[in-house]
């Protein structure tokens, strides 16, 4: 019988497979949450015996969640490197996770739109990917998930701070929505500089593919909410909702610009790419 | 002369000075050459300005964090500086004056706006009254208060059942 692992990296995923993105500047859509369990230290100071009743403990309650109920559930010291590294190139797992010490492991559903990650920073970071534009679907989802979760998981929570976070960067709502955007017309003309700007007084923030410290290969941009503590969830996903829809806008009036005053400049960039890709050895 | 500047990720001399004003906030960043490469603050794109930025309000004011400890792990405010991380969820109430000045410079309010863990919080009020009952329970044992702690015993059954719960014998 193949272990969990070969069936899932085999398994047709949300991300891709027979799904196409209705806006073609927005890949991906996801959204986490941050939640810890009270009265245990967080997995970054919390010994192995007490990482492995954590992992052991989110597990049964995973389990028995609505929607988690015939997932994967993978043990990062079972796993080879390659397997690890395919699972943060599907953006289930954290480079974070993948280096943790004893008892890091992570439920994904059955067509992976739904991770779970646990001990990473923090006990449990729940996400869900969608394909294209889709944030206030993810935050339903979400939502529901982790309301069933909390009914048997004892949340570590203060009214005052909300939900209570390793990183103080994450307390309060304890969650981080974004958008995966393929900018390539923006970057071309150079303006890519000034939605980065823009982007960071509305408190929003740009990152590469990989989330933060990964660069911007492809002109793909992680774009997302910075804060956490002082606004409601539905605030703050229809703020990056707002933002993001710009930026679309000024993408797609750029590819315009772009096909009207340069239209020898496409074709030559994407004959180079196939060139490169055809002919290229290393 | 005042001595210069040291880095705020490690001890050197810090050359490159950043101040971003973000929400009528100023936020200041100082850096030696070598993180400033290695945090891409002299990349054109600016990409992880506003990371770092955020990290450097995780600096805890030397004063505010003076002479605290967090009883419930250990934690000391110093080992906060190093990973930016707090030891367990107690640590927040523990170091509540590392904390506060923190947040303000990092998130748009210092108070919880959104979701709440309802069922958490409906346990944790059982078991508030629970362990309350139990603490009157022995202390009128103990003051041979017997109809006082009766009226307790009454009471602790009641909770329980509504809850679903089997009653214990607790005297």
């Amino acid at each position: 019988m193949p272990a969990p692992i070969e069936k899932l990296l085999s398994a047709p995923a949300e991300l891709t497979d027979n799904r196409t993105s209705k806006c073609p500047v927005v890949l991906m859509t996801r959204i986490r949450l941050a939640r810890n369990l009270a009265n245990h230290r967080f997995p970054g100071r919390a010994d192995e015996e007490e990482r492995s009743k954590i992992l052991a403990r989110c597990r049964d309650s995973l389990a028995e969640t609505p929607g988690l109920k015939r997932s994967f559930s993978v043990t990062m010291s079972e796993l080879d490197n390659q397997q690890r590294q395919l699972l943060v190139e599907r953006h289930l797992v954290s480079r974070e996770l993948i280096d943790s010490k004893v008892g890091a492991g992570a439920v994904i559903n059955r067509d992976q739109s739904v991770s779970v990650m646990i001990n990473e920073e923090d006990h449990l970071r729940i996400q869900v990917l969608r394909t294209g534009f889709q944030l206030k679907k993810a935050w339903n989802t979400i939502d529901t998930l982790d309301t069933a979760l909390e009914s048997s998981l004892n949340y570590a929570f203060s009214s005052q701070l909300g939900y209570l976070t390793a990183c103080p960067t994450n307390l309060g709502t304890g969650m981080r929505a974004s958008a995966m955007m393929h900018l390539p017309a923006l970057v071309i003309v150079g303006h890519m500089e000034k939605v980065v700007r823009a982007v960071n007084q509305l408190g929003m923030v740009v990152r590469g593919l990989f989330g933060e410290g990964s660069d911007a290969s492809g002109s793909i941009f992680q774009i997302s909410n910075q804060t956490t503590l002082g606004e409601a969830e539905p605030v703050i996903v229809k703020r990056l909702q707002s933002v993001l829809k710009s930026i679309v806008e000024h993408e797609l009036n750029a590819r315009d610009r772009l096909l009207e005053n340069s239209p020898g400049k496409l074709p030559d960039k994407i004959g180079r790419a196939f060139g490169i890709l055809k002919h290229g050895h290393l | 002369m005042a001595s210069p500047l040291k880095c705020d990720l490690c001890d050197n001399q810090a050359t490159v000075h950043l101040t971003q004003i973000v929400n009528q906030k100023v936020h200041k960043v100082d850096l030696c050459e070598t993180c400033a490469q290695a945090k891409g603050v002299t990349d054109p794109s600016g990409f992880s300005l506003s990371d770092l930025l955020l990290k450097a309000s995780l600096n805890p004011e030397p004063s505010a964090a003076s002479g605290l400890r967090c009883e419930q792990c250990g934690f000391e405010p110093e080992e906060f500086k190093k990973t930016g991380r707090f030891g367990c969820p107690a640590c927040y109430e523990a170091l509540t004056g590392m904390v506060d000045p923190m947040l303000e410079s990092m998130h748009k309010g210092t108070a919880h706006v959104g979701k709440v863990p309802e069922h958490a919080l409906e346990r944790k009020v059982f078991e508030d009254r629970l362990n309350t009952l139990e603490s009157n329970l022995k202390t009128a044992i103990d003051a041979e208060r017997y109809e006082d702690a009766a009226k307790f015993r009454d009471e602790i059954v009641q909770v329980r059942a509504e809850a679903g719960m089997a009653p214990i014998e607790t005297v």
